[in-house]
């Protein structure tokens, strides 16, 4: 398992599409993420950020367009090679999808004991080390049913870095939290790409944590841009930008390039099946 | 770890109680398959209905063994056979006996048996003569059909065929009356004893055999071949005879049911005696008109007889 | 229902093949499937069968009680629920209370991601939760089935020792002259084969779950329903398979 040399970058998304049922939730993206990067995906609801989460990781299939991990296309990649790409990354759902049939420890020994043969002995010693990386000393054994949604996000974290992932991939890691616990989980994925060196892709809309962590983000529209990158730079660029929905966005203006709703014209046209004169009914 | 083991013990207990439970059941139903030296004998029969594998086998009455294979004859082994009775076997079993059961003796006779009408077949095994030879080897025994009603339905017109067969032939030669009249009349006073009458029919007819035998070494050519017919013929009746003497002498316990196949006995009795009986009346008055081709007798009907309530004339005036 | 040949592929291939190229399945998840599937299930399986003999037994008497042919109920309630009784109330009582689990359960982790998270962290879902419950039910559903056996006769026992006054010896030897070992034989089959039906259609039921816990719940039905539906024509082939050869 080689590093890959540093001008490899280690995500390259090319001219992405996918389409369900003929509508483009994806159009043509293109983004490189380069190694040691936090990647923030931001972007509204049902702009597709997810969708492409699922693309890169290699659990959806897409319509057109490359994806490149680690130099490698997994776009027709059999599962046996999916497989051993997946072993070098490491992903944080956003419901944690910890497996309830199992307890906290076992969750976060998962991929050790299915991906080495390590000695139940070391497998304990770190599990016990992830956790308590991620604040969680002792709570080895409940189960995922018994414990907060903040501790299942950071109980996700560590089962995400037990392989010591060169990549990780995180799906909204805050969502649902309070603001203590968003801090919390910030900080913690802020230490692992920082102290640890790894790349992550953090996929959000909260805007706080969006410039807390990221080191480069990308923007995805909605509406007209639907499935488009409308933005992409550094977080201090992204805050400068010109664009009237990216400001929208980081501002959280109910109404602005994002319309709170139809325009008049649009309504009146659902509504009465045909467009009516100006100035005439409802001025 | 240790939830682990609790499942491991406990699924590998049920397991191991369900392949216990399986082995016994599977055991119990195969019977016991240990015997390697478990003696079998083959017995053929023309039919076997209510006789399937692992049917009961007696031998004496008392349980010997079970039937373990089954099979049809092939009309090549069918045609292979010596008699005409040995023709007519179609299925052949396969006896495994018990090591305790003895030596079979050679005059043994199998029978298709059964307790009662409703219980169910088993091949019933004769003791035989302990002072006989032994069974040979790989010898196949002859079967006779089952004992049981549907057998007994049938003795009737088997008697009676044999009966019209024999009298023509009885037409062409004089030396064969003497003979037959002893066969038939010694059976005929003894029919109102039925139990002991109907042994002493077979008992008879086995000895005019022997005498008939003798009669066929000396006879002169042209006659020869009747009396073979009536040989046959009489081997014949002395079979029917026998099959129902063995149902008869069988320990019983459905008196009704026995008690139905008794009346269809005797009514069968009744037809052929009185049949008999206008046979020999013409044997001992007017021999020469069987000879000469007298006219035709006009026999009382059977059904006529079976109406009647007393003794029947034999010959309709 | 090409997704479910391939999901029988699929199982066919981690069981038999994979194993054999390191990459095997969990034994202890094995167990601890055959517990929570068959374990479980067998107490309610054992009173079912059971209830089924003492029924067939007094129905049979009923009607053999006119014929004068009371001493056939050992053979009729030994006959039926070897050959066809046993292994279906059993596969019925698995169908409603191991079947609608495991879709239920693989629904739940569907809906929840955890199954994507099984294959992002590259373990094969397939693999690793329906292969030990594949394994757990091909064993258990004949274990079962000869437990279902004894209750059955055990019922059909009591029936026959105390109302009809049987000899304990008498019933078992009346039950056991009739019956031949290709009974017990043919029954056990047919429940291997249930064991299949049942295992694959609830777990390819629950890998198909889409939108939530409706979903589930549709699954669940859905599971339940097609397995006792197929089980029933499977039963009938069978039947009829085992009938005229």
């Amino acid at each position: 398992m080689s590093a890959p040399a540093e001008n490899i970058p280690v995500i390259e998304v090319t001219d992405l599409v996918r389409e369900f049922h003929g509508r483009r939730v994806l159009n043509g993206i293109s983004f490189k993420v380069m190694k040691g990067d936090t990647m923030i995906i931001m972007g509204g609801s049902g702009c597709g950020k997810s969708t492409l989460l699922r693309h890169v990781i290699g659990s959806m299939k897409p319509t057109s367009g490359s994806i490149k991990l680690f130099g490698e296309e997994i776009t027709g990649l059999d599962e046996a090679g999916l497989a051993r790409i997946r072993r070098r990354f490491g992903m944080l759902f956003q419901s944690g999808a910890l497996l309830q049939s199992m307890t906290v420890g076992e969750n976060v020994a998962l991929p050790i004991v299915e991906h080495s043969k390590l000695d139940p002995g070391i497998v304990d010693l770190m599990v016990k080390l992830k956790l308590e990386m991620v604040g969680l000393t002792g709570f080895e054994h409940l189960k995922p049913a018994e414990i907060s949604g903040g501790m299942k996000k950071r109980v996700g974290l560590a089962r995400a870095l037990a392989l010591d992932p060169e990549l990780l991939f995180s799906d909204e890691p805050t969502a649902g939290l309070d603001p203590i616990m968003v801090s919390v989980v910030d900080i913690l994925t802020k230490d692992m790409t920082r102290k640890l060196g790894v790349t992550a892709v953090v996929v959000t809309h909260d805007m706080t944590s969006a410039f807390r962590i990221g080191s480069r983000m990308i923007m995805l529209g909605t509406g007209p841009n639907q499935g488009k990158i409308i933005a992409t730079g550094t977080p201090e660029e992204i805050r400068a930008s010109a664009n009237g929905e990216v400001q929208q966005f980081i501002n959280g203006e109910p109404d602005g390039p994002v319309p709170l709703k139809l325009s008049k014209d649009d309504y009146v046209t659902r509504l009465l099946g045909h467009p009516r004169l100006k100035n005439n009914a409802f001025t | 770890m240790k939830k682990n083991l609790t499942d491991f013990v406990v699924a590998i207990i049920v397991i191991i109680c369900s392949i216990v439970l399986v082995l016994a059941l599977a055991f119990t139903l195969g019977g016991r398959r240990s015997g390697k030296n478990d003696r079998t004998v083959e017995i053929d029969f023309p039919d076997i209905t209510g006789i399937h594998l692992h049917s009961e086998v007696r031998y004496a009455g008392a349980p010997a063994g079970s039937i373990t294979a089954v099979r049809l004859l092939t009309f090549k082994e069918r045609l292979q056979t010596e008699t005409a009775v040995q023709q007519r076997n179609a299925v052949r079993v396969t006896v495994t006996l018990r090591p305790d059961v003895p030596p079979l003796p050679a005059d043994v006779r199998t029978t298709i048996g059964s307790d009662t009408l409703l219980s169910d077949k088993f091949v019933a095994l004769t003791a035989g003569m302990p002072d006989g030879p032994a069974l040979a080897a790989g010898a196949v025994l002859q079967g006779q059909g089952g004992g049981g009603l549907d057998a007994l339905l049938d003795l009737g017109p088997t008697l009676k065929a044999a009966i019209e067969e024999v009298l023509p032939l009885l037409k062409k030669t004089e030396v064969a009356i003497d003979t037959f009249k002893d066969g038939i009349g010694d059976a005929l006073p003894k029919v109102s004893q039925l139990v002991v009458g109907l042994k002493g029919t077979s008992d008879s007819a086995d000895a005019a055999l022997k005498r008939l035998d003798k009669l066929i070494d000396d006879a002169d050519e042209p006659i020869k071949e009747d009396l073979v017919q009536v040989k046959k013929l009489l081997i014949q009746i002395e079979q029917t005879m026998g099959s129902a003497d063995q149902l008869l002498s069988r320990t019983d316990r459905n008196l009704n049911g026995r008690l139905q196949e008794l009346s269809v006995v005797l009514d069968n009795l009744k037809v052929v005696s009185t049949h008999a009986k206008a046979l020999t009346q013409q044997l001992a008055e007017k021999p020469s008109r069987i000879i000469f081709s007298g006219k035709k007798q006009n026999l009382t009907s059977e059904s006529e007889i079976l109406k009647s309530k007393q003794p029947v004339p034999a010959v309709k005036p | 229902m090409k997704s479910y040949l391939t999901l029988n592929g699929q199982i066919l291939y981690w069981t038999l093949l994979a194993p054999f190229r390191g990459q095997p399945f969990k034994i202890g998840e094995v167990f601890r499937q055959m517990v929570a599937i068959g374990v479980r299930a067998l107490p309610m399986a054992a009173l079912t069968s059971f209830s089924i003999g003492l029924t067939m037994a007094m129905q049979g008497a009923g009607a053999l009680r006119k014929m004068g042919g009371l001493s056939y109920v050992p053979d009729l309630v030994t006959l039926s629920l070897l050959r066809e009784l046993g292994p279906l109330i059993v596969a019925v009582i698995v169908i409603g209370r191991s079947g609608s689990a495991v879709t239920a359960e693989l629904g739940t982790m569907k809906v929840s991601e955890e199954i994507e998270a099984l294959e992002v962290m590259a373990i094969n879902p397939i693999r690793f939760l329906v292969v030990p419950r594949f394994l757990a039910m091909m064993i258990m559903l004949p274990v079962l089935t000869v437990f279902g056996d004894w209750m059955g006769m055990v019922g059909g026992w009591s029936v026959c020792h105390f109302a009809l006054d049987f000899e304990t010896a008498a019933y078992i030897h009346r039950s056991v002259t009739r019956a031949e070992t290709w009974d017990l034989l043919s029954g056990l089959i047919k429940s291997v084969v249930f064991a299949w039906l049942i295992i694959t259609i609830a777990c390819h039921k629950g890998l198909a779950v889409e939108g939530g816990a409706e979903g589930v719940g549709q699954a669940t039905t859905d599971s339940v329903v097609w397995s006792l539906l197929i089980m029933l024509i499977a039963n009938a082939i069978l039947t009829g398979f085992f009938f005229f050869s």
